[in-house]
């Protein structure tokens, strides 16, 4: 105590300074959680765009669409899409005359949880991915993470707006619904008061080939 | 004296690197929003380009006056140098006005368009600008007619209603060419 009272200047700086890098060492702790958290995020809803892009480039492939039209109506329920199935066909030269072989791909949103973002509660959900072959079962291949807040598929026509019943209008015209627009967010797996970024967007408007 | 100056020297020490993560800090965070805008812009500039991409090369071929081939070339729009076709149409496709923009030169330097990014209840604004010009085999500008157009397009976030000035230090942008198909 003496030794304290002593060199009380020496005392007050150091206990200052400890008190310092103490909460420095929080705050680097805190920012290096964020980075983290948004760093898995912005990961997996790469992978997720990713993936879908590649389907999505191959909707209606090698599928003459003046006789048939090769995806349904993307299925809304409460302003998210929750079921969307496309086809196209894969060549098949293992067989003579080659023959083709047709890949049907299903999209299903399933409810996981809830979360609460910035005092506000969203629903989050996972998206499965399934497919089949020549019309045969449904196999399950692959699917997001369960941190999806919004997702949204729209078939658009050639001003970029959503069409309402695009199955009628491509059997009416197969020309007229030229993209497909997938829009999705993500939340963070977990979050600080202070993090930025609690959900990332991901957005892309996909030309359907001819 | 010495125990002072040490002090000092220690406090000044903490305070700067205190500085130094505060600043880091910050600089974390207005990289995440920037990326995250970046990402709404270059969505919005991919909508953007195929709308102009679903439209035909030029009015020649609307108005099927085209007959596809070589002799088609002097059939297309140019109006000279500095503008390659007619600027400031107000496309109605983008909200910008009341003009038809039915092909794809129509949309160079178009009236400034203002595009939602809307996700759920949250909507970021941006404003969109066309540019499209002739290019030559080496995909350069060509201040004549040629049988390829590039089309870019410039998107920058606005935030309407607010003083706000666009988040992006650089607007993005997107080109694309888009060649006539005989």
């Amino acid at each position: 105590m003496t030794l304290l009272f002593d060199n009380m200047s020496a005392a007050l700086v150091g206990a200052t300074v400890m008190l310092m890098l103490l909460s420095l060492q929080l705050k680097l702790s805190g920012m290096n959680l964020e980075q983290t958290s948004t760093y898995m995020v912005k990961n997996q809803a790469s992978d997720l765009a990713t993936w879908m892009e590649e389907d999505l480039l191959k909707l209606g492939e090698n599928i003459d669409k003046t006789k048939e039209v090769p995806f349904t109506n993307p299925i809304d329920s409460a302003e998210v899409t929750i079921d969307y199935t496309f086809s196209r066909d894969s060549l098949d030269t293992g067989v003579t005359p080659p023959d083709t072989i047709r890949i049907d791909t299903r999209y299903q949103l399933h409810k996981t949880g809830v979360r609460v973002i910035d005092h506000e509660t969203i629903d989050v959900f996972r998206l499965s991915r399934s497919v089949r072959y020549d019309g045969g079962v449904w196999q399950d291949a692959g699917g997001s993470s369960s941190l999806i807040g919004f997702f949204k598929i729209e078939m658009l026509d050639r001003d970029a707006a959503p069409v309402a019943d695009p199955v009628a209008t491509a059997t009416a015209d197969p020309a007229a619904i030229l993209n497909t627009r997938i829009r999705f967010s993500m939340v963070t797996p977990f979050e600080t008061e202070t993090t930025a970024v609690r959900k990332v967007y991901y957005g892309s408007t996909l030309l359907i080939p001819n | 004296m010495p125990q002072t100056l040490l002090a000092f020297v220690a406090i000044m020490l903490v305070t700067t690197y205190t500085l130094n993560v505060q600043q880091q800090y910050v600089f974390n965070q207005q990289r995440d929003v920037t990326r995250e805008i970046e990402e709404m812009a270059g969505s919005v500039a991919l909508e953007v380009m195929e709308v102009i991409r679903a439209r035909p090369f030029d009015q020649a071929v609307v108005d099927g006056a085209v007959t596809g081939t070589l002799e088609d070339l002097d059939l297309f729009s140019f109006v000279n140098a500095t503008d390659h076709f007619t600027p400031g149409q107000g496309c109605s496709v983008f909200g910008a006005g009341v003009d038809l923009c039915d092909d794809i030169d129509d949309f160079h330097k178009m009236q400034t368009a203002l595009i939602p990014f809307a996700m759920g209840v949250d909507t970021v604004y941006f404003n969109v600008d066309v540019e499209v010009y002739y290019v030559d085999e080496n995909l350069e500008r060509f201040d004549g007619r040629t049988f390829s157009k590039a089309v870019t397009v410039t998107v920058e976030d606005t935030w309407p209603g607010s003083d706000l000035e666009p988040y992006l230090a650089q607007p993005v942008q997107l080109s694309r060419i888009f060649s006539y198909e005989f």
